[in-house]
């Protein structure tokens, strides 16, 4: 009995010496905080992104789902937490656009993080239903120089990078439309299939594997090689959106361990050059990235200021 | 004008709201004395929600109005809010006139309240002592409010509960669960 | 007949040891899921998911989908045992469930709300298989005038609910609907009432709400009235605490049409299942010859609501699976899972893939099976529940409902919001006002608000007139709300 109880001891001896003191990162699992739902495109972009990881390294990581406020509440759940690299945000685009129409202060909820992932850049592109008659740019520029600012356009919530986008469409193309926001994604393109708008704007994975949709205009440089048939704007003759697109990444709290970002921005090269991960990305029409701290910190930086300019002209912000 | 319904609007008006609430309700107590007494409950609960439509209602004043989504966030709190208050001033006619179902024999509110108290006392402690700590404690004490006395129970009870939500929240779901400030 | 041999195909490839013991797993972990409050059937989906990544594509959405299905049953073990709906659609099994079990008639509620959880389930299914093409066709023909016009009829069960308390449904009902607009406005963004707590941006989530209003206000009562220290009812030892077979036929219409009901509205993305289990409990007190026996423990009242409930299953994938777009959160996480797995939710499966989606139709076939015997096995089990004496049951509740509020979010403010609305629910209930419409205005609150407005935006408000889907609803429900009421006060003689 005596001995049992001493080996109960050293156990419990063992397991209070902090593991940190011989252990490196990652000691212990590390989560990831999703802003959106469960099936939802980041969460499954999180959930697969561990999966490939499971091949470069034995580290455990969660995947959270903290729901609500288009990020805002994942974004000061992690800020919460101390910064010591365990806790990630996972981020695209969009959130960048939520901390600025929600007026939310851009110190703290942008750069109180540091931008340590960029994992991959998902043009953005114009869709519209196969069998309406608007199912070419042509068509759907003229129907809304007719309409005079009455065409509607769905999509996502109002102020969000699809918005966005729609927005800079609007102005680079001399046009004008309404903006109708749906609870999601998919919803918008079900009310675009149901002849509720014009227009749905999104990205190519949109239309895998659904039916009665077309790519009218992408904004990329060159066509997609995927969806050869989809025109760019320039083709169209819309200069200046060849390089829209929703990133999707990874941010740590500012003043986390260098030594945890280091091991991220290995990890993401290693992911990066995954051919698993390169085709369940590239067979929707995404382009791979493998940005570290500094081209990602500066990618968000342009996003703030290109995206402050047009929610200001179009009364979204003052 | 506009700055008063902004501070209202604020996260320091707060306290100002909190104040009025528990001053209106503490008036209304006052005025419900002798005949109106029976119906005293239902009278302060109708007088609350007519307080919340009055503030929901000021309130949307102060929301910003974004003409480039082109609808406004202020149409259907007002709504709800002119509704509520309709049906409620009709419900307070009502019960002042004696129409409505007296209130209910008042039981054992003490120990419902005591009962509230011990739940948000954990609460509160699970940000200090951890989850399974203050959870546990919580159990306990419930336990010892309704009357249970045999030790074997309170204990397995409380230890049992303590081990299952360790496994099962833990270990299995991995719900980051607070860890209190001595376990973080 | 093609679509039986790919169906019998799809049964072929689960008739192995391997697949069954996925369905049995699933099943079982589904209706363990399900009763623990706080764990939707998205987020039991969800928690699984990494499961199924080492599974090939249709095993790992045969669990999948064995989970979901079996979490919308357990939802209605907890609403029925303890008045706590684990699911926002297991509100309405609670209404004649939790009296059932209050009665000493636990085994009628769980016997009942088994059998109609299966009998839904394979209705879902059978409506999936046959007519998911039509039905799909019908989805596209509902724009944001026809979903309001559908959240107003779901609205209009009020009439019903309340039991005959008109005025306080109303106040209940209009309350609910103002709680929900805390919180970030669904069309402009705007920061409404919530005096810049980021928490509050999205409102009040729904399961701390639920909770409190349903499981934490009975707690409260039956502290108040000293029932913790009443021994438990003991059943009666000469008869079987469960329904005979005759009990359960008694009951196939009210099945069938909930069952009906529950597909063809689940199909709608949104909150097509639980406003399907209001309308479905709605008819069904319209119907039944003994209305007032509603909300006082009817069999009908708990078939009707799990029976729709659950065939709201079969109802979400159809859009899953002919458009692509998930039909609630956890066809979303379906949705998830497939793409995971490199495989594209739409229409393209049944052509690419349609070993999957044949698989997937069986194994929800074989999946009830599997409920109704596990459910069976379980419900001798839950049962014991009600023998557990008050002042032990009690404090395993409020620890179960902080844990499933504080789940949802991994959010303490989630557990305090649970407690206030625990201690509203028992105030207002002290005073005979129904709780259930608060829970019903916060559910339908949004899409009645989005969908008005986006209307408005559309084209204005004659649109809702203009389109005779949508001014068919909206006469449906004025005249459901109505007519009962002037037949109230040609017999009382006025008054409200």
């Amino acid at each position: 009995m005596k001995r049992i109880i001493a080996v109960l001891c050293l156990v419990f001896l063992v397991a209070l010496i902090p593991a940190a003191a011989f252990a490196a990162y990652p000691e212990k699992p590390i989560r990831m905080v999703n802003y959106v739902g469960p099936g939802g495109l980041m969460d499954v972009t999180s959930r697969k992104f561990v999966s490939i990881a499971a091949k470069y390294t034995d580290a455990t990581f969660v995947v959270e789902n903290k729901e609500g406020a288009g990020g805002l509440v994942g974004m000061q759940a992690v800020l919460e937490q101390p910064a010591d690299g365990y806790t990630i945000f996972a981020a695209t685009t969009s959130n960048i656009a939520k901390v600025l129409t929600s007026k939310k202060n851009v110190d703290e909820f942008i750069w109180g993080f540091e931008w340590i992932a960029m994992l991959m850049q998902d043009p953005e592109c114009l869709i519209a239903a196969k069998d309406s008659p608007l199912n070419t740019w042509e068509a759907v520029h003229k129907d809304a120089m007719e309409k005079n600012g009455g065409q509607l356009w769905t999509g996502p919530a109002a102020g969000g990078n699809d918005h966005l986008m729609a927005m800079k469409v609007w102005d680079k193309s001399g046009m004008s439309a309404k903006w109708i926001p749906y609870s999601t994604g998919p919803e918008a393109m079900m009310a675009l299939l149901s002849g509720q708008g014009a227009v749905y704007v999104g990205n190519p994975a949109d239309i895998g594997g659904r039916e009665g949709f077309s790519i009218i205009a992408v904004a990329r440089k060159e066509r997609l090689a995927k969806f050869p048939d989809a025109p760019t704007f320039v083709e169209l003759g819309v200069e200046g959106l060849e390089e829209e697109a929703m990133w999707r990444g990874f941010a740590m709290k500012k003043g986390s361990p260098e030594e945890a970002m280091l091991w991220w921005e290995e990890l993401l090269k290693k992911v990066a050059a995954d051919s698993e991960w390169k085709e369940f990305l590239e067979k929707d029409g995404i382009d791979v990235v493998d940005y570290g701290r500094e081209k990602f910190n500066a990618q968000v930086r342009k996003d703030i200021d290109n995206f402050t300019v047009y929610l200001k002209k179009y009364g979204l912000i003052k | 004008m506009d700055s008063l319904l902004v501070f209202l609007g604020g996260v320091d008006s707060f306290p100002v709201w909190i104040l009025s609430f528990l001053a209106v309700i503490a008036l209304t107590a006052f005025l419900t004395r002798g005949k109106h007494a029976p119906f005293r409950g239902r009278i302060i609960i109708c007088v609350s929600l007519l307080f919340l439509a009055f503030a929901f209602f000021l309130l949307s004043f102060g929301l910003e109005e974004i003409e480039a989504v082109g609808s406004s966030a202020r149409t259907a709190p007002r709504l709800w809010a002119a509704g509520l208050a309709f049906f409620t001033l009709d419900q307070l006619r009502r019960t002042l006139l004696g129409k409505a179902p007296e209130d209910p024999k008042t039981g054992d509110v003490q120990r419902v309240l005591l009962a509230a108290a011990i739940v948000a006392f954990s609460l509160w402690g699970m940000e200090i002592v951890g989850y399974l700590i203050s959870s546990g404690g919580m159990i306990l004490l419930l336990l010892l409010l309704f009357g249970e006395r045999r030790l074997f129970i309170l204990l397995s009870l409380t230890g049992g509960w303590m081990l299952f939500s360790w496994f099962v929240f833990i270990r299995l779901l991995h719900l980051s669960l607070p860890a209190g400030i001595y376990f973080g | 007949m093609d679509l039986f041999s790919h169906l019998l195909d799809g049964l072929g490839a689960l008739m192995g040891i391997t697949p069954l013991l996925v369905i049995m797993a699933g099943v079982a972990i589904g209706i363990l899921a399900g009763a623990m409050p706080g764990i939707s059937p998205s987020m039991a989906v969800a928690l699984l998911l990494p499961f199924s990544f080492g599974m090939t594509p249709s095993m790992g959405l045969v669990l999948l989908c064995a989970i979901y299905l079996a979490s919308n049953y357990g939802g209605s073990i907890t609403a029925v045992m303890v008045n706590t709906p684990g699911t926002p659609s297991a509100v309405v099994t609670a209404f004649d469930g939790y009296p059932l079990t209050r009665k000493g008639d636990a085994g009628t509620a769980l016997g009942v709300s088994l059998v109609a959880s299966v009998a839904g389930g394979f209705i879902g299914i059978i409506i999936l298989v046959l007519f998911s093409a039509p039905l799909a066709r019908m989805a596209l023909k509902f724009w944001p005038a026809e979903y309001f016009a559908l959240a107003i009829l779901g609205l209009s069960t009020i009439a019903s609910l309340g039991g005959g308390r008109w005025l306080e449904s109303f106040m209940a009902v209009l309350l609910g609907l103002l709680l929900n607009t805390i919180g970030l406005d669904p069309l402009s963004g705007v920061s409404r009432f919530t005096f810049d707590v980021v928490r509050l941006y999205d409102g009040f989530s729904f399961i701390p709400v639920l909770i409190g209003l349903f499981a934490l206000s009975e707690v409260f009562s039956g502290i108040e009235s000293g029932e913790v220290g009443i021994p438990p009812v003991q059943p009666d030892k000469e008869r079987s605490p469960w329904p005979t077979v005759r009990e359960y036929l008694k009951l196939k219409y009210s099945m069938i049409r909930a069952g009906i009901l529950g597909t063809v509205i689940g199909v709608f993305p949104g909150a097509g299942g639980t406003i399907a289990s209001f309308i479905a409990y709605d008819v069904e007190k319209r119907l039944s010859k003994d209305p007032d026996s509603f909300g006082k423990g009817a069999p009908a009242g708990v078939a009707a609501a799990e029976a729709s409930n659950s065939s709201s299953v079969g109802g979400a994938l159809v859009p899953l699976l002919t458009l692509g777009i998930p039909g609630s959160s956890s066809a979303a996480v379906l949705i998830g899972a497939l793409m995971i797995h490199d495989l594209q939710p739409g229409p393209e499966l049944f052509t690419r893939h349609p070993e999957v989606v044949y698989t997937l139709f069986s194994s929800l076939f074989v999946a009830n099976i599997f409920l109704l015997l596990l459910g069976l096995l379980g419900a001798r089990l839950w049962i014991k529940a009600a023998l557990i004496p008050k002042r032990l049951l009690y404090p395993m509740i409020f620890a179960f409902s902080f844990i499933g509020s504080y789940a949802v979010r991994s959010s303490l403010f989630d557990v305090g919001v649970c407690l206030v609305f625990g201690l509203l629910g028992w105030l207002l209930s002290r005073s005979k006002i129904p709780v259930s419409p608060i829970v019903l205005g916060m559910i339908l609150g949004t899409m009645i608000e989005k969908n008005l407005r986006t209307t408005i935006m559309m084209g204005g408000v004659s649109l809702f007139f203009q389109r005779p889907l949508s001014l068919t609803l909206l006469v449906l429900a004025f005249a459901s709300v109505v007519i009962p009421f002037i037949r109230e006060k040609k017999r009382t003689g006025g008054g409200l």
